[in-house]
């Protein structure tokens, strides 16, 4: 008999900070931002800036990074280009923008202190790139608005039959 | 869904690291499944995605002996290749493939250990993404995303030559130089080693490699030729992988003095500079045992004899910190090292960069 799917659950930020995460089978998306589901990308918006990183899914399913590379600030990049590239132990592959435009700030120093910062703290800590997007209304492919991405992402996890977890060493 | 065969059969060996990266970034959703076929005719070191060339290989010595060094957008170690492998490639769009990697090495490596087989080599796929005869890794994959698809690499190595292997890396001393290749005369083992005078001739070992891909793919496979967008993006690739910028890539983070032979098998080697002198510790480690290790540099040991016993009772130890030390203490109690206490030792084996 198939069992039935979890429900998202919301949980209380264990680092201290009060902003809630809805969980699904393990994976946490935060409702406050936005969601390319297909690219495993999250977009928040700063003013005229987005700050971009990988989702939960995205870092479990890429396993322990081991390098990564961003594009510089000052770099033009086109909408659906690579803005970095990660290697974990197993794979290679494009961390993509939505937006075409210039890489204004990198979490590069970060990473190089501790590579594995996405895979323990994917949506602050691990952040990868900030740009300054030629035009935020035009993404390369739909952007998801926080809540709304509960959904589709549930699909999403169940399509994977994935659930995530944490590297902590 | 029939899958392409593109066997390229001889090309130098830019071209054959432009094919598959050429391919793999013309894919779109509506075209067929590929795997490609190349052989190298020239020797050539090719590097990890991510790794530094000029701190990874031995620049001066490639350029001396003619030996190009390239750039591969698949992630590992650096590598050096020759004629003695047939590499292979399967392309297949990101949405036709499984959704974790574990699986994606289930499955295109089912191919291959299937045709090792059938060649009278028993080769086992141990997880994630090695494949190996008796404990011994035979050919090397990988696997990255390319565009619109997901490649995964491997080779059937027929012959490798682990001298030049050793010799190309940039090494921290001649003794780990040594150490990596005894460690990969170990650990690698190829075709002809397993087989000898019964191995087969090549392109009877290729036709195998792909009957077998057939078999395990369920799917009817196809000889094909490459398209004309396929021929200009291979073109576009080789010029790419060619250019110095590609090779020196900027921005890669720094590597340390480890290499790793085979899953779970690294050569790894510390220095430490302790008030009697430099302790330096060359050491093979299996799945985070020592296996093997010798200790050099300018310090003294009275008895002389103590320093072989350390190394000896070294072995078998756990590479982690406490269990070095606890061995290092208990081997050194009688052990008159002037300036070198059982903490210099232990920072050495354990690799354990110095502050400041």
């Amino acid at each position: 008999m198939r069992r039935g799917s979890p429900a998202w659950t919301n949980t209380p930020r264990p680092t201290g900070s009060d902003r809630a995460l809805s969980t699904y089978r393990g994976c946490q998306v935060p409702p406050d931002r936005s969601y390319d589901i297909e690219g495993d990308l999250w977009v928040r918006f700063e003013d005229d800036l987005v700050r971009l990183g990988m989702t939960d899914v995205a870092q479990t399913r890429m396993g322990r990074m081991v390098s990564i590379l961003i594009k510089k600030p000052g770099r033009r990049v086109k909408a659906g280009g690579s803005v970095a590239t990660v290697e974990s132990a197993k794979w290679v592959g494009p961390i993509h923008t939505p937006f075409a435009g210039e890489v204004v700030e990198t979490n590069a120093v970060a990473f190089a202190d501790d590579i594995l910062i996405a895979n323990r703290d994917p949506y602050e800590a691990g952040w990868i790139t900030v740009i300054r997007p030629d035009d935020p209304n035009v993404p390369h492919r739909p952007l998801i608005l926080g809540e709304d991405a509960l959904e589709p992402y549930t699909a999403r996890i169940d399509e994977l039959e994935m659930s995530c977890f944490r590297c902590e060493d | 869904m029939t899958i392409r065969l593109l066997d390229f059969d001889k090309v130098d060996s830019l071209r054959s690291l432009a094919i598959f990266h050429g391919v793999a970034h013309a894919m779109k959703s509506d075209d067929l499944d590929t795997i490609t076929l190349t052989r190298p005719l020239d020797p050539f070191v090719s590097i990890g995605h991510h790794q530094d060339a000029k701190t990874e290989v031995d620049l001066e010595y490639c350029v001396e002996a003619g030996v190009p060094v390239y750039r591969r957008e698949v992630g590992g170690g650096a590598v050096y290749l020759d004629e003695g492998q047939t590499f292979w490639h399967t392309i297949f769009h990101r949405d036709r493939v499984p959704n974790t990697l574990a699986e994606v090495y289930t499955r295109f490596l089912a191919g291959p250990v299937l045709a090792l087989n059938r060649i009278g080599i028993p080769a086992v796929h141990r997880p994630v993404n090695d494949i190996q005869v008796e404990g011994r890794k035979v050919g090397g994959t990988g696997a990255a995303t390319m565009g619109e698809s997901l490649v995964v690499a491997g080779s059937l190595m027929f012959d490798f030559n682990y001298e030049l292997m050793s010799r190309v890396l940039r090494v921290p001393s001649e003794k780990f130089r040594d150490k990596v290749y005894s460690t990969m005369r170990e650990y690698l083992t190829t075709i002809n080693r397993e087989l000898g005078d019964d191995a087969p001739e090549r392109s009877e070992a290729e036709r195998i490699l792909v009957e077998c891909f057939a078999e395990t793919l369920e799917e009817e496979i196809v000889r094909d030729e490459p398209r004309q967008n396929e021929l200009a993006a291979i073109d576009e690739q080789q010029e790419r992988i060619a250019s110095e910028d590609w090779l020196h890539l900027e921005g890669l983070p720094p590597s340390g003095d480890s290499v790793k032979i085979a899953e779970g098998v690294n050569v790894v080697e510390g220095v430490h500079k302790a008030p009697g002198g430099l302790v330096r510790a060359t050491s093979a480690v299996r799945d985070g045992v020592i296996e093997g290790i010798m200790l050099s540099g300018d310090f003294f040991f009275e008895p002389a004899e103590a320093r072989q016993a350390l190394q000896d009772a070294l072995v078998g130890v756990e590479h982690d910190e406490d269990s070095v030390l606890r061995v290092v203490k208990l081997e050194m109690s009688e052990v008159d090292a002037p300036g070198v206490d059982p903490a210099d030792v232990t920072a050495a084996v354990m690799a354990i960069p110095q502050l400041g």
